[in-house]
C-alpha cells in the first residue's frame, strides 16, 4: 500500500533506490534525466503517481511508441495494475484471469467503452485514441477498479512504492511536467509545472493533496 | 420566644412540634411525589427518545437502500455517464415513485442538478459533495431555513463517483406530531439545530426559549437522559437526543419537553388531600392542645386565684372536680387554706385574748379604747385591782385566781351591755366605757364607778367556794385623741396604783404624781451624767464631841447643784441612786473625795475622822468592797463607814462579814439611822460597830414630852451597853445640845452644830475655837 506510514526500512530502500537511479541516469550520456519524487501532504511518498514531461517544442509520438505491450489484467475479481499509463493511441489489452467473467467499462468522457461479457481467457483489447483518463469499472464486481492514464508525449513514468518516478531520455529545455494521480483533489485529478531539463540531470519533488483513501486503493 | 401563660406555651410547644413533623412529612411526600412523576416523565421521555430514533433509523434506512438502489443501477450510471437527462429523469421517477421521499435529486460531479428542482436543498447536499467528495452513502439531518430534512445522500460511483443521488424528506410538525402520538404520555418534540458557533434554532428559526448553556450540556452530555430546566412556561423536564448532521459543522438534536406542572398534575390531588388532611389535623391537635392546655392551666388558675384571695385574707376555697393531681393539689390546697384560716384565727384569738379567762387582753382592749375614742365621745378608762387577788392565788391556786378574774369579767359585761372589759394583768382587769357626752353638770363617771365596785365586791362563787374580794379603781377620762389608747389605759393603771399606794378605794389620775415620775426618770440620766462629769461633791457636817469639847469627825454628804434644777434633793437622787445602782459610783467619787481631803486635812494637821455613807447594798458587792478597803486603806483610821441596820438584817451573813473586814482593817463602822430599821436587837450585837448613831426622828421628837426623852436616853444607854459611842443627828438647837450632853451623848451632828459645808469651809470652821453652851438651863424651860 502507497499510503502506508513511512518505516526505516521503506526510508532505507528509497534511498537506495535513489542512489541507484542517480548512478543509472549519470552514466548515460545521452539523456537528461529528471527525477521526480511525489510527496502528499503529509511529506509521505505517493505510489500510482504518473509523471508526464511535455517538452515545449512539441514532440510526436513515433510509432515506436506505441508498441507496447500495454496489459490491464483481471485477476482475483481485482483489476492489475491498478493504474496503467498508456502514450495517446496505444491499445489496450484486458486479458481475463479470473474463473468468473467480467464486464470492464469506463464512462470516462475522454475515452468511454464497454467490454460486456466476456470470461476466462479471453482477452480484450481497446485502442486509447485521447488523452486524459479512464476509470474502469465491472459492471458485476462494483469493488473492481483501476485507471488508465492516457498521455499525448513518450515521457512518461509511474511512480514506484517509494513515490520516485525517472524519465530518463529527455530533451534538453523548458517543459511542462504534468502529475496525475487518481486521488489527487485537483480538476482532473491532476497538476502540472514548468521543468527544465538538462544532462546534468533535475530532480523534482512534486506535493500533492490527497483525498481520504477508500476501499479499493491500491 | 417567651410565653408568659403556661396555656399559650403548651398550645405552641406542641401544635407547633405537630406542625413542624407535619410540614416535614408533607414536604417529604411532595418531594418524593414529585420525585417519582419526574423518574416516571423522565423514563417515559427516554423511551420516546429512544423510539424516535429507532424510528428515524428506520426510516433512513429505506431511503438508503432506495438511494443505494438507484445509485448502483447500471443503466442509471450510463445514464448518467451519458447525460442522457430523459433516462435519468424516468429511471429515477420511477424509482421515487416506490420510495415515499419528498424530494429526489441528482448532483453531478459540478455541482449542478441532473435531476430535481434546484432548491435550499440542493445548494446544501451540492456544497457538501463538492466538499467532501463522498464514496459512501451517507444520512444525516439538514435544516434549511427552520425546516429540518432527512436527507440521504449515495454515490453514484463508476467506479469513481461520476454524481450523487439525494434523497430528502421533511421533519416537519407533522412528523413530530406522529413522534408525540407515539408516547404514551402528552410531551412535545421539536428538533433543535446549530450551526458551528451560531445559536440553537428551534423548527420555525427562531432561537430556541431554552437556556443555550444548559441545551449544549443537554445535548453534548446528558444526550438521552431527562434533565429539568427553566422553560419559557415554567420548569419543565427535557430530553434531548443529538441527530446525525449531514454537514460536519451542523449539530441537530430531537429536544423531548415535558411540562413539570403536567408530569405532577396526576399526583396534585393526593398532594392537596395530604395538605389538606394537614391542615385540618393542625387545626384538631391546635384545638385539642388548647384544650388539654386549658384543662391544665384552668385549675391552676383558678389555684392562683385562691391563693391571692387567701392571702389578701379572704375566704376562698378551690373547686376542682377533676380526679387527676391537680384535683389532689386543689384539695390538699383547700385543706391547707383551712388549717391556715383556723390557725389563724386561733392566733388572733390568743393574740386578742387572755387565755386562761377568755377574756380579752391588753392588745384587744387598746383596740376598742381607740374605736371608742373616734366617736369623738369621752371614754371612762377604769383599771380594777383585787387587793386580795395574791392572797387567793396563793391558798387557792392559780387556776381559782382565773376563774375568779373570768367570773368577775363575765358579772361586769352583764352590768354595763357595751362596756369593754379586759384582763390587764393577773389581777387587773380594764373596763372601757364611752360616755354619753362631754359631762356638763353632774359628774357622768360616777354612776358607772359605782356600778362597778358594786360589781366586783359582790361575792362571787368559784368551785362552790364564795369568794369576796376588795377592789380598788384607777380611772381617767379619756377626752384628748391626740393621746394614745396606751397611753391612757397606762393613766388608768397608774390611777390604781395610785390608788392602791394611798389605801384608797377609787382614785382618778393625778397628772402632778405621774409627772413626778416622769420626772424622776429623767432625774436618773441627769445623775448618770453628772456623775460621769464629776459634778458631785462632798461636803462636810462636823460633830460635836462632848467629851472633847471640839470637832472630832465629820460625816461627808454628797451634794448636787445641777445648771437646772439647782441644789438637788440628797433624799430624791440617793433613793434613785441606791434603786438604779448608781449608788456604786456615787459612794466611791464620795470616797474618794473623803480620802483626799482626809489627806489634806491630816496634812495641816487636823485629827477629823470622816465618816462616810455606805449603802447596805454594796456590802453584799465584794468586788466594791475591795475597792472601798483599798481607799480606806490610803488613810488608816480614819475613815468610818455609816451603814444602816436593815442593810445588815437583809443579808445578816454577807454584811456582817464585809463589816468584820473593814473592822479589821482599820475601818470604824458606825450604825446609822438607828432606831428606823425597826430591826431585831439580836443582829445589832453581831455588827462590830463603833458608833451608833440616833436616828434624826428621835432626837427631833424629844420636845414632845419625857417619853421620847427617855427613848432617846434608854438608845444613849443600850449603845454604850454595847461598847457603842453614840451620836445624835439632826440637833438643831442649844436646847437639844445641852439636853443630849447631859444624857450622856458622846457626839452631836445637825444644825445646831453647823451645816454641812464645802471642805474649804470645813477648814475655816475647824481653825476657830468652839464655844458650845451646854447648860441646863434651857432644859429647865423644856420641862
Amino acid at each position: 500500500m502507497v499510503f502506508q506510514r513511512t518505516n526505516l526500512f521503506q526510508s532505507a530502500l528509497w534511498l537506495v533506490s535513489a542512489l541507484c537511479s542517480w548512478l543509472v541516469s549519470s552514466a548515460s550520456a545521452i539523456a537528461g534525466p529528471l527525477q521526480i519524487s511525489v510527496v502528499d501532504g503529509e511529506g509521505q511518498a505517493v505510489e500510482h503517481a504518473v509523471v508526464s514531461v511535455e517538452p515545449a517544442a512539441a514532440v510526436k509520438l513515433k510509432p515506436g511508441d506505441l508498441r507496447g505491450p500495454f496489459v490491464m489484467s483481471q485477476r482475483n475479481i481485482a483489476f492489475e495494475p491498478f493504474v496503467l499509463v498508456v502514450p495517446k493511441g496505444a491499445t489496450v489489452q484486458f486479458p481475463n484471469m479470473d474463473r468468473v467473467n467480467h464486464h470492464v467499462y469506463s464512462f470516462s468522457p475522454t475515452n468511454p467503452f464497454q467490454l460486456p461479457l466476456y470470461g476466462r481467457g479471453i482477452t480484450r483489447s481497446v485502442t486509447f485514441g485521447q488523452a486524459g483518463t479512464a476509470a474502469l469499472g465491472c459492471n458485476i464486481h462494483d469493488k473492481m477498479r483501476a485507471y488508465i492514464r492516457v498521455v499525448d508525449t513518450p515521457y512518461y513514468a509511474k511512480t514506484d512504492r517509494s513515490g520516485v518516478a525517472n524519465l530518463v531520455t529527455l530533451p534538453d529545455g523548458a517543459a511542462t511536467l504534468r502529475v496525475w494521480h487518481p486521488a489527487m483533489m485537483a480538476q482532473g485529478q491532476e497538476m502540472s509545472q514548468s521543468v527544465t531539463t538538462n544532462r546534468s540531470g533535475n530532480r523534482v519533488v512534486v506535493t500533492i493533496r490527497l483525498r481520504p483513501a477508500r476501499a479499493g486503493d491500491m | 420566644m417567651a410565653f408568659k401563660r403556661l396555656k399559650t406555651r403548651l398550645t405552641v410547644t406542641y401544635g407547633g412540634l405537630f406542625v413542624v413533623v407535619l410540614a416535614l412529612l408533607v414536604a417529604a411526600t411532595c418531594w418524593a411525589v414529585i420525585n417519582y412523576a419526574t423518574l416516571t416523565v423522565q423514563r417515559e421521555m427516554s423511551a420516546t427518545s429512544s423510539v424516535f430514533q429507532r424510528i428515524w433509523a428506520i426510516q433512513s434506512e429505506t431511503q438508503r437502500t432506495s438511494a443505494d438502489l438507484l445509485s448502483r443501477d447500471f443503466g442509471f450510471k450510463t445514464a448518467i455517464a451519458k447525460a442522457d437527462q430523459a433516462t435519468l429523469r424516468s429511471a429515477f421517477e420511477n424509482l421515487k415513485g416506490r420510495v415515499a421521499v419528498d424530494d429526489g435529486l441528482v448532483i453531478d460531479l459540478n455541482g449542478s442538478l441532473l435531476v430535481g428542482a434546484n432548491s435550499p436543498i440542493a445548494n446544501q447536499v451540492a456544497s457538501i459533495v463538492a466538499q467532501d467528495y463522498p464514496v459512501e452513502t451517507f444520512a444525516g439531518i439538514q435544516t434549511i431555513k427552520g425546516q429540518a430534512f432527512s436527507v440521504v445522500v449515495a454515490p453514484v460511483l463508476a467506479p469513481d463517483p461520476i454524481a450523487w443521488v439525494v434523497f430528502a424528506s421533511a421533519l416537519n410538525q407533522d412528523e413530530m406530531g406522529k413522534l408525540e402520538a407515539l408516547s404514551s404520555i402528552p410531551l412535545r418534540a421539536a428538533l433543535i439545530s446549530k450551526r458551528g458557533n451560531g445559536v440553537w434554532m428551534n423548527a420555525s428559526g427562531a432561537e430556541s426559549a431554552l437556556d443555550p448553556i444548559a441545551l449544549e450540556e443537554l445535548v453534548l452530555d446528558k444526550a438521552g437522559r431527562a434533565t429539568i430546566e427553566d422553560g419559557p412556561h415554567g420548569q419543565q423536564i427535557v430530553v434531548a437526543t443529538q441527530l446525525p448532521a449531514l454537514g460536519q459543522d451542523e449539530v441537530t438534536a430531537l429536544i423531548l419537553t415535558y411540562p413539570l406542572a403536567l408530569a405532577l398534575a396526576n399526583y396534585q390531588p393526593l398532594v392537596l388531600a395530604l395538605i389538606g388532611l394537614g391542615i385540618v389535623a393542625v387545626l384538631v391537635l391546635g384545638f385539642a392542645s388548647r384544650e388539654i392546655a386549658r384543662g391544665i392551666t384552668q385549675p391552676v388558675f383558678r389555684l392562683k386565684q385562691a391563693v391571692n384571695s387567701l392571702q389578701s385574707g379572704d375566704r376562698m376555697l378551690v373547686d376542682i372536680q377533676s380526679k387527676d393531681e391537680l384535683g389532689d393539689l386543689g384539695q390538699a390546697f383547700n385543706q391547707m387554706a383551712t388549717s391556715i384560716r383556723e390557725r389563724e384565727a386561733r392566733i388572733l384569738y390568743m393574740a386578742r385574748h387572755d387565755l386562761p379567762t377568755g377574756l380579752p387582753n391588753r392588745a384587744a382592749f387598746e383596740e376598742a379604747v381607740h374605736d371608742l375614742m373616734q366617736a369623738e365621745r369621752p371614754v371612762l378608762l377604769v383599771a380594777a385591782g383585787m387587793e386580795s387577788f395574791d392572797h387567793i392565788r396563793s391558798v387557792w391556786g392559780v387556776e381559782a385566781s382565773h376563774q375568779l378574774i373570768a367570773g368577775l369579767g363575765e358579772r361586769l359585761r352583764h352590768t354595763g351591755q357595751d362596756w369593754h372589759i379586759a384582763r390587764l394583768s393577773p389581777s387587773v382587769i380594764g373596763i372601757a366605757i364611752g360616755l354619753p357626752d362631754r359631762g356638763i353638770g353632774h359628774d357622768p363617771t360616777s354612776i358607772p364607778l359605782d356600778q362597778i365596785a358594786t360589781a366586783l365586791a359582790t361575792a362571787i362563787v368559784v368551785d362552790n367556794k364564795s369568794f369576796e374580794v376588795t377592789p380598788a379603781l384607777g380611772f381617767d377620762l379619756a377626752t384628748d385623741p391626740s393621746i394614745s389608747a396606751s397611753d391612757w389605759i397606762e393613766r388608768s393603771l397608774i390611777a390604781l396604783d395610785q390608788a392602791q399606794v394611798a389605801k384608797l378605794a377609787l382614785m382618778r389620775f393625778d397628772p402632778r404624781t405621774y409627772d413626778q415620775l416622769a420626772d424622776n426618770l429623767k432625774l436618773t440620766d441627769q445623775l448618770r451624767e453628772a456623775l460621769d462629769h464629776g459634778d458631785l461633791q462632798a461636803f462636810y457636817q462636823p460633830k460635836f464631841n462632848y467629851r472633847t469639847g471640839q470637832v472630832t469627825s465629820v460625816e461627808a454628804l454628797v451634794r448636787w447643784q445641777h445648771a437646772e434644777r439647782g441644789w438637788v434633793s440628797p433624799q430624791a437622787f440617793v433613793l434613785i441612786a441606791e434603786e438604779t445602782g448608781l449608788i456604786r459610783e456615787l459612794t466611791e467619787q464620795v470616797l474618794r473625795a473623803a480620802v483626799a481631803d482626809q489627806k489634806r486635812l491630816h496634812g495641816l494637821g487636823y485629827d477629823v475622822c470622816i465618816s462616810v455613807n455606805y449603802s447596805g447594798r454594796l456590802l453584799n458587792d465584794p468586788e466594791f468592797c475591795q475597792t472601798a478597803l483599798a481607799l480606806c486603806a490610803e488613810v488608816p483610821n480614819r475613815i468610818c463607814l455609816e451603814i444602816t441596820e436593815t442593810a445588815v438584817i437583809n443579808d445578816p451573813v454577807t454584811g456582817v462579814q464585809a463589816i468584820k473586814r473593814f473592822v479589821d482593817a482599820g475601818v470604824e463602822i458606825s450604825i446609822d439611822d438607828f432606831g428606823t430599821g425597826l430591826s431585831s436587837l439580836s443582829y445589832l450585837k453581831q455588827i462590830p460597830a463603833q458608833e451608833l448613831k440616833i436616828d434624826r426622828s428621835f432626837v427631833v421628837a424629844m420636845t414632845d414630852g419625857n417619853r421620847e426623852r427617855r427613848l432617846v436616853r434608854s438608845i444613849i444607854e443600850m449603845g454604850h451597853g454595847l461598847g457603842m459611842k453614840v451620836t445624835a443627828e439632826g440637833v438643831e438647837d442649844q436646847a437639844a445640845i445641852a439636853l443630849l450632853g447631859s444624857m450622856g451623848c458622846d457626839m452631836a451632828q445637825g444644825y445646831g452644830i453647823a451645816k454641812p459645808m464645802p471642805a474649804d469651809q470645813l477648814l475655816a470652821f475647824l481653825a476657830k475655837p468652839l464655844s458650845m453652851d451646854l447648860t441646863l438651863d434651857l432644859e429647865k424651860k423644856i420641862a
